[in-house]
């Protein structure tokens, strides 16, 4: 069980995969405009891996070794069609505001990443903790730049006005560089804290 | 022979693989499929509604997907209010934006002015392009005719910084309604 919390830990923290491992930036930074947008796509990406990750471990006795990337893409794409067509269905909304970005949590490289170094080579609930870890850590990560940039963007969260009518907003954030800017504090901060906690230990 | 007797078993596998997936895929589409239809159908009728809200029907007309000049219509109804009088057209059709296509319905009432735009997709910059969606913009295209320039700061005014975004809208706007009053003047005549 230890080693379990240990697998799920490691995923926000030491491997966390967007700030460590710098995977799948391209949907982190364009879809983190605000929190509702940023909690979607981690649980459409959450619900994507953690399918993956069950059926590649599952059949991992059965995969001859020369097919195992087609047989990871099949299954990838497989499961996002499936999350896109029950977005569709009942949260017709939510698939609206992350468009393009549905489709290709397809090639989101977290998640191939995550089969072939991981779930296929570990037994199932090693996989479904990996899992767990890998898309709480993405989960925290989008998220908490989306509530940055919703707030000083669009000086809303979840849609609510926090500031009054008097603020400005700063539109900077609600842009592109706004997203570089906040996930390079981001990245700086957890660098420093797992330095800080390595010297620690060291001593 | 070795090696076909391999291959040959790859194949069988992959295959085998893709079969399930196929139809894990079919068994959710058909699931999902109804209530997919049904959300589409929804939301264009509440936009629809928004602009008619008097109309009590709307009906599809035969119209294919066509470009006029920038902008595309993709499809056309005529609303129809309480018994059965012809109240005006409604067509859904985009137009290239700054940032990708912004996807409009366009009421026009039965004199041929506009009764309503409204803006049900589009990928402008947020904050900026974005703001053409508003209401506040949108408002100005209301009652307007052919006759009208459509030119943005002179008769329409623009979205503030925005002004290839608001130029793209009024020009699609414009070219839908041209088009539209000359199909039913046709088919009147």
């Amino acid at each position: 069980m230890k080693n379990l919390l240990e697998i799920f830990k490691k995923g926000v923290f030491k491997e966390n995969p967007v700030l460590i491992l710098m995977l799948g930036l391209c949907s982190v930074l364009a879809v983190s405009t605000s929190v509702v947008n940023a909690a979607g796509m981690t649980l459409a990406f959450s619900f994507v891996l953690i399918g993956s990750e069950v059926t590649i471990s599952l059949m991992r006795n059965f995969i001859p070794k020369t097919l195992r990337v087609p047989i990871f893409i099949v299954v990838i794409g497989s499961f996002t069609t499936i999350m896109s067509l029950l977005l569709q269905a009942f949260l017709p909304d939510l698939n609206k505001a992350l468009g393009i970005f549905i489709p290709l949590v397809v090639v989101n490289c977290i998640i191939i990443g995550r089969i072939e170094a991981f779930a296929s080579k570990k037994s199932l609930s090693e996989s479904i903790f990996d899992a767990l870890g890998m898309g709480f850590g993405y989960g925290i990560v989008i998220i908490s730049i989306g509530a940055i940039r919703e707030l000083l963007g669009s000086g809303t969260i979840l849609g609510y006005p926090v500031f009054g009518s008097n603020y400005k907003a700063a539109l900077f954030f609600i842009l592109p560089p706004g997203a570089f800017l906040v996930i390079g504090i981001e990245i700086a901060i957890l660098n420093k804290v797992l330095s800080v906690s390595k010297r620690k230990r060291e001593i | 022979m070795q090696d076909s007797k391999e291959i040959f078993k790859l194949g069988i596998t992959l295959g085998l693989i893709c079969l399930i997936a196929g139809f894990a895929l079919s068994a959710t589409y058909s699931f999902t499929k109804d209530r997919i239809s049904e959300n589409q159908r929804k939301a264009l009728i509440l936009a629809q509604k928004e602009i008619f809200p008097e109309a009590s029907e709307f009906r599809k007309l035969d119209i294919s997907e066509v470009k006029i000049g920038s902008a595309t219509i993709i499809e056309a109804y005529e609303s129809i209010g309480e018994g059965e009088k012809h109240i005006g057209y409604i067509a859904t059709a985009f137009t290239p934006g700054y940032g990708g296509n912004i996807v409009f319905v366009l009421g026009i009432s039965y004199d041929g002015s506009i009764k309503g735009v409204k803006v049900t997709e589009q990928t402008e910059t947020p904050g900026l392009g974005a703001n053409i969606t508003k209401p506040a913009f949108l408002k100005q295209f209301a009652g307007k005719t052919l006759k009208d320039e459509f030119i943005v700061k002179k008769d329409i005014k623009p979205v503030t910084s925005a002004t290839i975004s608001s130029r793209s809208i009024t020009k699609g706007v414009k070219e839908i309604l041209g088009y539209i009053i000359k199909q039913s003047g046709e088919k009147n005549r």
